[in-house]
């Protein structure tokens, strides 16, 4: 393999490695200096005193903390139903031909494209008429749409030629709709489930516009907590429910990095 | 390895979901995704021509001459666009730049691990660390007073909430280009980039010469939808400029929310328009990313073949 650049001793690339960690975790480390004190006034660098203050203050079970479970138990339920209909959504895709497939296809990347807030904006009155605006449910409807498109798209990578095979195989041996399911569908969505899940929980974790306009300010999460820390100007709280916030994209990292990373390996394996 | 067409057209019917589990999932589809889409377009449609929505008067065409004559909505539609393609042509190069130049970033796995921790951040996380660090009272200014550069806060550039957005710019830049080195070291193993490179330098060209001509040309060529998606994401941005943005012009997508739901109820159905012309790139983006999908996908097919 030809190599170019900083690729030749060991020490130069330890260096390299541990300059990017810190780097990558430079934000987090920040937040937790801040969010470790109270005061953050002009020229220092460090939080005025180092009490711990914004902590003592979680640990009383306080609007952050409840946000948290809040939007966990949000991001959780958006996960599970997002993949679920992703899973039978694709594969009605994969059964369709032609322009319907296509047509439908495009459908499903609108949703991927279009801002969560302008959706909000226009799904405000449909949730208001349905009795579902400022409602945990009606929150959860509108991840759950923005889910099921990311779902599919990341679904519709688990149907190889292969899965094709072994579910006509399943079929022609006599194998009901069940049989498929337990034999040809889940072995090959297994892996793909948990990234689609993944990457729906942390839709939702993430989303401020559908909770800000769709829940209207009744359904506290994370991301409501802190613009509203940010407005009041509260530096330290607002560092904590950031670094609260940033708490699940360590085990996503993790994931994400297991399933993506190394392709140049695996393409010169192929 | 791929099945034969013809098998495969005889047997349709044979695979996928059939009967109850097909019905179950059409109707899935248009319940969770036609028909909030479809009341969307509608609902805007209608409240732009002010006859539906919470103050509706009846059919009238002066909100979209309104919002159509005033400069408002170009200067916010100019400035979206603007800050969307500086965005992503700098992420682009500053993440081709460490993809091709920095060779560790292909070969070492933690490495690569190491570049999905950003892209996990939320977008309200960035907006409030950016707003952390380039403000003139943050982290930035109060280095450079530590350091001897500046003596007060008002010697240190405004950079949040700017007259040129320069933050702002930074920011989005700067939040779009993990997903883009992430996606470039992908292509640059699964187009097996580096035998190119090594035919290019057996054939006599300098390394720089091989990655201008052969790495560069094939990672764009590859990389237009992410590019496509990077940049209709780069313009609909909104918690990003809700932070460091200025009021006027606004982006886009505060533009949107702001006129919608905000202070004067006069300029919600003009915000409604602003929706529609909205939908309108968004459709038009799709259509970009199925028609460069489509090719790619039949070139694959090709190049299998071949």
């Amino acid at each position: 393999m030809a190599k170019h650049g900083g690729l030749d001793g060991k020490p130069r690339r330890r260096g390299w490695q541990t300059a990017a960690l810190l780097c990558m975790l430079a934000p987090q480390l920040f937040l937790l200096l801040l969010s470790l004190g109270t005061g953050w006034s002009y020229p220092g660098l460090l939080p005025d005193r180092l009490d711990g203050g914004p902590w003592q203050l979680l640990s009383a079970f306080s609007g952050l903390l409840r946000a948290a479970l809040t939007g966990a138990a949000l991001s959780l339920a958006a996960a599970v139903l997002s993949t679920l209909f992703g899973l039978l959504i694709s594969r009605v895709l994969r059964s369709s031909r032609g322009l319907k497939r296509r047509l439908s296809e495009a459908l499903l990347l609108l949703p991927f494209v279009v801002s969560p807030i302008v959706a909000g904006v226009c799904l405000f009155d449909l949730a208001a008429r349905v009795g579902l605006a400022g409602s945990f449910t009606g929150v959860l409807c509108g991840h759950v749409f923005f889910g099921t498109a990311t779902a599919v798209a990341v679904l519709s990578q688990a149907w190889s030629d292969q899965a094709t095979r072994q579910e006509l195989l399943v079929r022609s041996l006599g194998g009901g709709t069940l049989a498929v399911w337990r034999h040809a569908v889940w072995p090959h969505a297994q892996g793909p489930l948990l990234v689609c899940m993944l990457q729906t929980a942390l839709l939702s974790w993430m989303d401020y516009g559908i909770v800000l306009q769709i829940g209207g300010g009744r359904v506290q999460t994370l991301t409501l907590r802190l613009f509203a820390l940010i407005r009041e100007s509260s530096v330290n709280q607002a560092a904590l429910a950031a670094l609260l916030l940033l708490l699940p994209s360590l085990p996503a990292a993790m994931v994400f990095a297991a399933k993506y990373t190394g392709g140049s390996d695996r393409a010169l394996k192929k | 390895m791929r099945l034969n067409g013809g098998w495969k057209t005889k047997l349709r019917s044979g695979f996928g979901a059939v009967g109850g589990e097909r019905a179950l999932g059409c109707l899935l589809l248009l319940l969770v995704i036609l028909l909030p889409l479809l009341w969307m377009v509608g609902y805007a449609f209608l409240c732009s021509l002010g006859n539906f929505g919470l103050q509706g008067t009846g059919w009238t065409l002066d909100h979209w001459s309104l919002a159509l004559t005033g400069s408002r909505v170009w200067r916010s539609l100019l400035l979206s666009s603007t800050l969307a393609v500086a965005s992503t042509f700098l992420a682009w190069q500053s993440a081709v730049w460490l993809v091709s130049r920095r060779g560790g970033l292909r070969t070492d796995r933690w490495l690569q691990a190491m570049w999905c921790l950003p892209v996990a951040i939320p977008p309200v996380v960035q907006a409030f660390l950016a707003n952390l660090c380039l403000n003139r009272g943050g982290l930035l200014s109060r280095i450079c007073w530590q350091l001897g550069l500046t003596n007060a806060v008002t010697d240190f550039p405004v950079l949040v909430q700017d007259r040129f957005s320069i933050g702002l710019l930074l920011t989005m830049t700067a939040a779009s280009i993990p997903l883009l080195v992430l996606f470039l070291i992908r292509i640059w193993g699964v187009a097996r980039i580096d035998d190119y490179l090594l035919t290019a330098r057996a054939l006599g060209a300098s390394p720089d010469f091989a990655l201008r001509k052969v790495a560069v040309p094939m990672l764009r060529r590859r990389s237009r939808s992410v590019l496509l998606l990077v940049l209709i994401w780069n313009f609909s941005a909104w918690e990003l400029p809700l932070l460091l943005g200025r009021q006027s012009p606004r982006m886009f997508s505060v533009l949107i929310q702001q006129s919608a739901g905000q202070f004067v109820l006069d300029e919600r159905p003009q915000a409604f328009v602003c929706v529609l012309l909205y939908l309108v790139l968004a459709a038009a983006a799709v259509g970009g990313l199925s028609a460069v999908a489509g090719n790619f996908g039949r070139r694959l097919q090709e190049s299998d073949h071949g």
